[in-house]
C-alpha cells in the first residue's frame, strides 16, 4: 500500500490541474455546465485527498500528524475542505482560481517528499500530538482560504475603483462579501491557533522541559499569532476593514507559509523533525 | 506679612489647596497614563515591535534577544498594557452580564420603525419569542411605552476579556520563572549523585533500560530513580520522555542517555576496560568497536570503513583477534543524564494556558446580541435595534422580529 501513494498523488495532482484549467475556461468564456464539472472534479480531488489521508492512516497505525509530508497532506485536505464549504455555501467557484493553484503547488512539493513509513520518535509518542497538529491544521487551512479572499479582495477593488467592466469585476463576487468572509476565516482560525500554541507548549513542558524555548517553530507560530491578533484589534477597535484588513491576511498568511515550510528548511531547531 | 498671617490663621485652606493640587496633579497624571496604556496604538506598537526583534532573533540566532534587556522591558510593557486594558473594561463587562434590578428606559434614535395593530399582543409574541431563544429579557413600563431588552451571548462577550487576562497571568508565570534553576543529573546505574541545582537532594539510579514497540521501533528511554532528600529517601519512580519524574515543584526528564562496556583485554594489553558505546579502538591494526543494539552488546571489526565481522556478545563470551589478544566481556553498564528543573512560575503559567483554551472556545460560542424594544402604545408603533457584531446576524435578528410583530 506503501507504493500506492506516489501515484495516487499524481491522480489527485492531476484533479486539481484540471479543475483549475477548467475554471481558467470558465473565466474566459462562462459556462455553468463547464463550471459544474469543474466543481466535480475538484470534489474527486478532495476525495482522493482523503483517500490518501486514509492510506497514511493505515499505513501508520494512527492519524497522520507526524511529519511534513503528513502534515502537509492534511494541510491541502483542509484547504480543499474549507473551499468546498465555501463554494457551496456563497457559490464561490471563482475562489478555486487562486486556491487551487496553491493546492496544486502544496501536492506538487509534498510529491518530492519521502513519503516512507519510519517509526515514531519517543518524544512524539504523546497524546498532546494529535491536538496540537490538528489545531494547527485547522488554523493553516482557514487562514489560507482568508488569504485567497484577501487577494481576492484586492483585485476587485482594484478593478472598481479603474471604473472598468472587466472579466475580474465579473468573476468576482462583491467585496463586502470577500471582506466580511476572509474575516470570518481570521475569526475562526485565530483560536485554533492559540490553542495549537498552547497545547504545543503544555506538550514541550512535558518532554522537552521547558514550555516556551524560543525555538524557530515556535517563534514564528507566535508571529503569525501576533499578526491576526493585531488583524482582529484594528479591525474591532480602529475599523480596519478592506483593503487594509486584506493586506493584513495577506501577512498572516506569509507568516504562516514561513512557520511551515520556511522555518523547516531555513531555521533549524527543536521541531527539526517537521 | 498678610498673606503669611493668613496661611497662619488658616492652614487647613493651604492644605486643602496643596492636596487638591497634587491628587489634581495624580489623577491627571494616572488618568492620562491609564488613557495611554491602555490605547490600541500602544498594543499594536508593542506587538509590531515584539514582531521584529521575533523575526530578527530568528534569523540572527547567535544575537542575545529573548534574554536581552529590551527584550523583556518590551514583555512588561505588553503585560502593563494588556492588564491595564482588561481592568478597565471590566467594570463595563461586568455590568452587562450581571445586572439586576429595574430596566432603566432608553431612547432608541434613529432606530427601526413598525407600525403595529395590538400592543399587548405584540408584547406578549416577541416576549415569547425571545424567551424560546434564550435571551434574557429585561421590561420596564412607562407613560404607555414598554421598554424591553433581550441579550444572550454572554460567554462569547467573555471571551477576549479572558483571553487577555489569561495572557497576563501566563506572563506572569514567566516572570516567576527568572527565579528558577536548572540542573542536571548523570550516572551510571547503581550510582548515587547529586542534584546540581539542588544541593539537599541526591539521586539513586537504579536501572535504565531502552523500551521497544512491538515492531522493534525505540518506544522509550526509562530511568528507574530514588530521590533523596538530606540523605533521606524521599521518593521511588522512573522518568520517561513525555512522562517526567515530580517531587514537589522539582522535575526530572529523561535527556540523554549512553553505555560504556566493561571489557578484559588479554594479550596487546593486560588490563580491564570500560569502552564508551560505538567508539571505535583497536587492537594491532584491527579497528573495532561495541554498540549496545536490542539484543545485546554487538562487536563489529572493521576494514577501513567496512565491517568485516560482527559477533552479539553476553557477558563471560570472549573473542580473539588475529594478533592472538582476547577480548572477554564482562558486564555492561548504561549511564543516564537528566535535565532538572525547578521552575515555581510554571504551575501559574499552566493555569494561563488553561484560562486560554477556554477563552479560546468561548469565541466559538455564539455572537453577543442585544435587541432593545420600544412598544408605544399610544403611538401603536415598536421602535427596535438589533447591536451585534455580526451583520448577517443583525439582519436574520431583524427579519425574526419582524416577523414575530407581523404575526408571520
Amino acid at each position: 500500500m506503501e507504493s500506492l501513494q506516489t501515484p495516487l498523488m499524481l491522480v489527485t495532482l492531476l484533479c486539481y490541474v484540471s479543475a483549475f484549467g477548467l475554471l481558467i475556461y470558465v473565466f474566459y468564456s462562462p459556462r455553468e455546465k463547464v463550471r459544474k464539472i469543474a466543481r466535480g472534479i475538484n470534489l474527486l480531488g478532495f476525495g482522493l485527498t482523503t483517500l490518501l489521508l486514509g492510506i497514511r492512516t493505515v499505513l501508520i497505525a494512527g492519524l497522520p500528524l507526524t511529519n511534513t509530508y503528513e502534515f502537509g497532506l492534511c494541510f491541502a485536505w483542509a484547504i480543499s475542505l474549507i473551499f468546498i464549504i465555501i463554494d457551496y455555501r456563497h457559490n464561490l467557484t471563482a475562489a478555486g482560481l487562486f486556491v487551487l493553484p496553491l493546492i496544486i503547488g502544496l501536492m506538487a512539493w509534498l510529491i518530492t517528499l519521502d513519503n516512507s513509513v519510519r517509526p515514531l520518535m519517543p518524544a512524539l509518542r504523546s497524546p498532546w500530538l494529535v491536538i496540537h497538529v490538528l489545531t494547527a491544521v485547522i488554523a493553516y487551512g482557514a487562514f489560507a482560504l482568508s488569504f485567497v479572499l484577501a487577494i481576492m479582495y484586492l483585485l476587485k477593488e482594484k478593478q472598481n475603483s479603474m471604473g472598468t467592466e472587466s472579466k475580474w469585476a465579473r468573476a468576482l463576487p462583491s467585496l463586502d462579501l470577500l471582506d466580511d468572509l476572509s474575516y470570518k476565516l481570521v475569526f475562526v482560525g485565530l483560536p485554533f491557533l492559540t490553542i495549537m500554541l498552547v497545547t504545543g507548549a503544555v506538550w514541550a513542558e512535558y518532554s522537552w522541559g521547558s514550555y516556551w524555548s524560543w525555538d524557530p517553530k515556535e517563534t514564528w507560530a507566535l508571529i503569525t499569532w501576533f499578526i491576526y491578533s493585531v488583524y482582529l484589534h484594528v479591525r474591532f477597535m480602529v475599523g480596519w476593514k478592506g483593503k487594509k484588513a486584506a493586506y493584513l491576511s495577506i501577512l498572516g498568511f506569509g507568516a504562516v507559509m514561513f512557520t511551515f515550510i520556511g522555518v523547516t528548511y531555513l531555521l533549524p531547531g527543536l521541531h527539526s523533525y517537521v | 506679612m498678610i498673606n503669611g498671617a493668613n496661611s497662619l490663621v488658616n492652614p487647613g485652606n493651604a492644605w486643602v489647596k496643596l492636596k487638591q493640587g497634587i491628587t489634581g496633579i495624580f489623577f491627571k497624571g494616572s488618568e492620562s497614563m491609564i488613557k495611554f496604556f491602555s490605547s490600541v496604538k500602544l498594543a499594536v506598537v508593542l506587538i509590531a515591535s515584539l514582531i521584529i526583534a521575533s523575526i530578527f532573533a530568528t534569523l540572527y540566532p547567535k544575537v542575545n534577544v529573548f534574554s536581552s534587556f529590551w527584550f523583556r522591558g518590551l514583555l512588561l510593557l505588553f503585560t502593563l498594557n494588556l492588564a491595564v486594558c482588561t481592568f478597565k473594561r471590566l467594570p463595563a463587562v461586568w455590568h452587562k452580564i450581571f445586572r439586576k434590578g429595574e430596566l432603566t428606559p432608553f431612547i432608541l434614535a434613529n432606530s427601526e420603525y413598525i407600525k403595529i395593530e395590538d400592543s399587548s399582543n405584540c408584547a406578549e409574541k416577541l416576549l415569547e419569542h425571545f424567551k424560546g431563544k434564550g435571551y434574557r429579557i429585561q421590561t420596564k413600563e412607562e407613560n404607555g411605552q414598554l421598554f424591553i431588552q433581550a441579550e444572550k451571548g454572554f460567554l462569547n462577550l467573555i471571551a477576549p476579556h479572558l483571553l487577555h487576562f489569561a495572557l497576563i497571568v501566563v506572563l506572569i508565570g514567566a516572570f516567576l520563572g527568572s527565579f528558577g534553576t536548572k540542573g542536571e543529573v548523570r550516572g551510571y546505574v547503581g550510582q548515587t549523585v547529586p542534584v546540581s541545582n539542588e544541593p539537599a537532594m541526591t539521586v539513586k539510579i537504579n536501572d535504565f533500560e531502552t523500551l521497544y514497540d512491538e515492531d522493534g521501533a525505540i518506544d522509550n528511554w526509562v530511568s528507574h530513580l530514588t530521590l533523596y532528600v538530606n540523605n533521606e529517601e524521599v521518593k521511588t519512580g522512573t522518568t520517561r520522555v513525555n512522562h517526567p519524574f515530580k517531587y514537589k515543584g522539582t522535575v526530572f526528564y529523561q535527556s540523554s542517555y549512553g553505555y560504556t562496556h566493561v571489557v578484559e583485554l588479554v594479550g596487546e594489553y593486560n588490563d580491564t576496560f570500560a569502552l564508551p558505546d560505538q567508539k571505535v579502538f583497536k587492537i594491532g591494526d584491527i579497528p573495532f568497536n561495541i554498540n549496545q543494539v536490542r539484543d545485546g552488546a554487538l562487536l563489529k571489526i572493521f576494514r577501513g570503513h567496512e565491517i568485516v565481522d560482527s559477533i552479539l556478545l553476553a557477558p563471560g563470551d570472549k573473542f580473539t583477534f588475529p594478533n592472538g589478544t582476547t577480548l572477554t566481556y564482562l558486564e555492561l553498564i548504561p549511564f543516564t543524564i537528566l535535565s532538572v528543573k525547578k521552575d515555581p512560575g510554571t504551575p501559574v503559567v499552566m493555569l494561563g494556558f488553561v484560562l486560554v483554551t477556554i477563552a479560546s472556545t468561548l469565541f466559538w460560542t455564539g455572537r453577543y446580541q442585544e435587541i432593545k424594544v420600544i412598544l408605544d402604545s399610544g403611538e401603536n408603533a415598536l421602535y427596535y435595534r438589533v447591536n451585534c457584531k455580526n451583520k448577517t446576524a443583525v439582519a436574520e435578528i431583524s427579519n425574526e422580529v419582524i416577523k414575530k410583530v407581523k404575526g408571520e
